[in-house]
């Protein structure tokens, strides 16, 4: 019995790592533990990313690798954690879909994804590693789409956004060996930005209607 | 001939580990919470004394309650036995795959239920009730993590993934780490530890095991500790045998000690998540068992590709 771990199986385990930190949001009933494995999630993807470089030997990854790490894994959840500290309300997730349903919804979403990614697309150097992380990162996305339509509040439907903004950059690791810098830095500045501009939304959402519940959006009011 | 014998001494050996495994992981806890606790020896005693007393059986009780018992004793005895413990000559491995291993526990935990319910006390039926919960959904998992070592090995029975563990390399290990955190969970379930049930106490709103079991005394209730240590003892055999396949040699006797050792890394784990989390509200059980299913699915997809 010998154990030998290759570098793309560690890329893989660290991308499946991170849907499942995605699969586990939908299952998440309070506001804070959904930012935290939204954290779990984004190092998870910048590790990804990081170990993606020895793969390619494209060294502008790690530039990609410690931005996603800096502004994913810190700043946005830092900033996610400010707004909810600020709106005190109930820290309940209000489902439309419940949680038991959610997690089984992202396991056919899961098993979806790796079929239409089946027979697509093979890289000749690897061994099917990156068709895996494309796979996984279509049903990240597809669970991010899925999570910004099964809850009612708003803060966990930016986190639904948030999510899919994720399994593009992995996706696009896995395709494109990530994409051109300039492009990446723009949208991670826009993703940033697009944070906090949702966070104030939050707020004017929460002045005008004392509830960050957004199925009351539709309310006549006076 | 030869094989006989280790299979009766695997299944000899397993069931006398039992008792002390649970005293262990009830030891750990307890020092790590500063207190002293009961040596590792005390479920020995407390089987001894049980066994020597006479069973009260209610008057309402079918015959369901003088075989539940035994067939749930048998049930768990004839599962271990599909198990290798030091070697893959186990008594049963010429029959049956993880298939068979996994239904005929099944009827362990259903005969369990039966007799919570015969016995006509209202907690039995309630803890019947939520077991059968509980055993229904962990059930998908289990089956999910077993065919994902099938497809692996290439075999369902349980020997031959035993001895191509020990003689292959791992090829996809993240199926390994994901099928092992689902497995980890589903034996918590199963077993009616912490985050599913608390096994350390009787309050009514959240037993689950132990109001099944309340009505049993004397031999009875002897017989269904011992299946309930055992049950826990094949889930960790199991993971050390599966997940954990190395310090194998040809020696038998260098390999029970190996063996014992691969428990006792298992059942700490155990230990500390029971000491780190408190009981879940049962109507979160489902989720959680979900995510232990979501688990096993991505382990086994990633096989797909």
């Amino acid at each position: 019995m010998n154990l030998n771990i290759s570098l793309s199986e560690f890329v893989e385990f660290m991308a499946a790592l991170s849907l499942f930190f995605a699969i586990l949001q939908t299952a998440s009933h309070r506001l804070d533990f959904a930012i935290k494995t939204y954290t779990a999630q984004s190092i998870a993807l910048s590790i990804t990313m990081f170990l993606s470089v020895f793969y390619y030997f494209d060294y502008e990854l790690i530039l990609s690798a410690v931005l996603t790490l800096l502004i994913k894994g810190i700043l946005i959840p830092f900033v996610m954690k400010k707004i909810t500290d600020k709106i005190v309300e109930d820290e309940n997730v209000k489902p439309f879909v419940n949680f038991t349903y959610s997690v089984l919804i992202c396991i056919f979403i899961v098993i979806f994804s790796f079929y239409i990614t089946s027979n697509t697309f093979y890289c000749s150097t690897d061994n099917g590693t990156m068709q895996k992380v494309l796979a996984i990162g279509l049903s990240i996305i597809f669970v991010g789409i899925f999570l910004m339509l099964a809850r009612k509040k708003a803060l966990i439907q930016i986190i639904g956004f948030l999510t899919l903004e994720n399994g593009i950059i992995l996706g696009a690791t896995s395709t494109v060996k990530g994409l051109p810098l300039i492009v990446e830095i723009g949208v991670f500045f826009d993703v940033f930005v697009g944070a906090i501009m949702a966070g104030i939304l939050i707020f004017h959402i929460k002045d005008t209607l004392e509830s960050i519940d957004t199925s009351k959006l539709s309310d006549l009011k006076e | 001939m030869g094989n006989i014998v280790i299979g009766i001494l695997q299944i000899v050996i397993f069931i006398a580990l039992a008792p002390a495994i649970k005293g262990f992981i009830h030891k750990i806890k307890l020092n790590l919470r500063g207190q002293k606790g009961p040596s590792i020896l005390q479920p020995y005693k407390d089987l001894i004394k049980l066994f020597r007393k006479e069973p009260v059986i209610s008057k309402d009780a079918s015959f369901i309650s003088k075989i539940a018992p035994i067939v749930v004793l048998l049930a768990t005895i004839i599962s271990a036995s599909f198990i290798p413990i030091f070697s893959p000559n186990t008594l049963l491995s010429f029959t049956g795959d993880v298939i068979a291993f996994m239904y005929v526990l099944g009827l362990s935990t259903f005969f369990i239920a039966l007799y919570g319910l015969d016995q006509g006390s209202s907690f039995g039926g309630l803890g019947s009730a939520r077991e059968m919960t509980i055993a229904s959904l962990a059930e998908p998992t289990l089956m999910m993590i077993m065919f994902t070592f099938s497809l692996e090995y290439g075999t369902s029975n349980i020997s031959e993934i035993f001895v191509k563990a020990h003689s292959h390399s791992f090829n996809v290990p993240i199926a390994y780490v994901f099928s092992l955190l689902a497995l980890f969970f589903v034996s918590m379930a199963e077993n009616a530890r912490i985050p599913f049930d608390n096994p350390e106490t009787h309050l009514e709103l959240t037993m689950v095991h132990e109001a099944m079991i309340l009505e049993a005394s004397g031999k009875y209730l002897a017989i269904f500790e011992l299946s309930s240590y055992m049950k826990l003892l094949l889930f960790i055999s199991i993971a050390s045998n599966i997940f954990l396949p190395f310090l194998y040699s040809s020696n038998m006797l260098l390999n029970i000690l190996f063996y014992i050792i691969k428990v006792i890394i298992f059942s700490i784990p155990i230990a500390l998540l029971e000491l780190s989390v408190a009981k879940f509200r049962f109507f979160r059980i489902p989720d959680l068992l979900m995510i232990s299913f979501a688990l096993a699915t991505l382990g086994f997809v990633l096989y797909y590709v």
